[in-house]
């Protein structure tokens, strides 16, 4: 009686450790493969980072050594020309000092001549910090930035500005204002666009403007290409400016006719 | 013909036991030799190790006194739970599942003593070693969850707590039906369910010796 009770048991010890056992081990080697696979994955993710975040580098690199070429060449080309134009005139002015009629006439064009170069310095020193950016801030700066492209009469715009005064960090609104400068000129040059709008409303939580144009636009996935492409450097300033204010950039475009880039930036009132 | 079966099958139960026995000296002297690069919860494993050895040569030797290694099996229980319970105390970060482990420990006490004074010292304390396995089986999977949710380890081979939960999870996975049936089953069969209970000893300490080895990488 007692023997054939205790196979039974014996039975269900011998079945139940072997699943058990199966069990452990099959949790054992599951911990030990998943671990691996998700650290693998996580690493793949990592580098592609890493190389995201080298590609946005070398991109801020690259347009930090195209603006300073930019500035270089302004100054030698036009600052440069002038201030030697007027010293050759105050050469001249030494050289008539005794011609009262001829020194009047020297030094009043020397005089228009400096104005000149004023203006020309007030020039690259706007392109380099927008004034009105600087005091008044994105929106009047939008404005502004309306204001001189409608004079230059390549294309019409209007921008329709919904912020309630509400003001960014002075360091997001100019990350801001770049791209967005940057978005119009790619317009300007590449969408062969009559008609620019531009909408910037505050939301709770963020910062939305929306840039539409009736040109050639793109998508987000011709942006990524033309981004990852020698030729996207202003793309990948845009990319970069937005990402270091924690925004985000889409790209739209239905049609030959109907496009729009949008950019969205957390904001805290 | 088959006596000599059953006299092969008893030899091989005795060499096993012989062998679980002997391979408690392993994880010993891998903690002897990385005791300087042992955490607090290490430590506890490698103190188990070597009241295991001390406990199985006690039983070794008085095994013909009735009552003597069952009362060494039960203090060797409660001994195990709680250098266990000090493991991962130490290693669950997390506070409420320290506490938990804490007034597990202090609970399971209770439950031995209980058990001890249900059953007798005749008896194995079947009762107390279950709730062990449960328990322990539990935090085991518990670790497991979090070393995966957190993700602190470039590569978890390397690390001697996954080591050791694997041979807690194998030894405390593999015993839990012994331990449950063993009073119910005859003297014979338990003599040959000890065998199976002897190889996962013998796993256990291979399993925990590569952990106390692993010692010296501490990714944390």
């Amino acid at each position: 009686m007692e023997s054939q009770e205790a196979i039974p048991v014996g039975l269900l010890v011998a079945i139940g450790t072997c699943a058990m056992l199966i069990l452990v081990v099959s949790i054992v080697l599951f911990v030990a493969l998943y671990q691996r696979k998700v650290m693998a994955q996580q690493m793949t993710i990592q580098a592609a980072e890493n190389r995201h975040q080298k590609e946005m580098l070398n991109a801020s690199l690259e347009i930090a050594e195209q603006e300073r070429e930019k500035i270089a060449k302004n100054i030698h080309d036009d600052v440069g020309t002038l201030l030697n134009v007027i010293r050759l005139q105050m050469t001249r002015l030494s050289r008539n000092a005794a011609d009262q009629a001829k020194t009047e006439e020297l030094v009043k064009e020397s005089l228009s001549m400096v104005d000149e170069s004023i203006q020309t310095v007030r020039g690259i020193a706007h392109d380099l910090m927008p004034p009105t950016l600087v005091k008044l801030g994105l929106d009047k700066g939008l404005v502004e930035m309306c204001r001189q492209i409608n004079a230059s009469g390549q294309v019409k715009m209007d921008a329709i500005i919904d912020t309630n005064d509400r003001r960014l960090a002075a360091r997001t609104e100019l990350q801001l204002y770049r791209a967005i400068r940057e978005i119009v000129n790619n317009i300007l040059k590449h969408s062969r666009a009559t008609h620019v709008g531009m909408a910037v409303r505050a939301t709770s939580d963020a910062l939305v403007v929306q840039i539409t144009h009736n040109g050639i636009g793109i998508t987000n996935e011709t942006a990524t290409e033309l981004a990852q492409s020698q030729k996207g450097v202003g793309l990948k300033s845009i990319q970069s400016r937005v990402q270091l204010v924690n925004g985000t950039v889409q790209y739209l475009s239905k049609g030959q006719s109907d496009s729009a880039v949008i950019i969205e930036v957390p904001a805290v009132w | 013909m088959k006596r000599d079966m059953s006299l092969s099958i008893a030899d091989v139960i005795n060499t096993f036991g012989k062998i679980a026995l002997w391979t408690s000296l392993v994880p010993i002297a891998v903690g002897v030799f990385r005791f300087r690069q042992l955490s607090k919860g290490l430590v506890s494993i490698f103190v188990l190790a070597g009241i295991s050895l001390i406990s199985d040569l006690l039983i070794h030797q008085y095994s013909n006194l009735k009552d003597v290694p069952s009362f060494v099996g039960r203090i060797f229980t409660v001994s195990e739970f709680a250098l266990i319970s000090i493991f991962f105390f130490y290693e669950f970060s997390r506070k409420p599942a320290r506490r938990i482990v804490a007034v597990l420990a202090l609970i399971f006490i209770v439950i031995a003593v209980i058990d001890f004074v249900l059953q007798g010292v005749m008896l194995m304390d079947n009762l107390s070693m279950t709730i062990e396995s449960i328990v322990f089986l539990t935090y085991s999977m518990v670790l497991f969850y979090f070393m995966l949710k957190d993700m602190i380890y470039p590569n978890i081979l390397q690390t001697s707590q996954f080591w050791i939960i694997a041979g807690i999870l194998v030894y405390f996975g593999g015993c839990i039906f012994i331990f449950i049936c063993s009073n119910y089953l005859s003297r014979e069969m338990v003599i040959r369910v000890w065998g199976i209970h002897n190889l996962l000893v013998i796993a256990y300490n291979v399993l925990i010796s590569i952990g106390l080895w692993k010692a010296r990488k501490q990714y944390r």
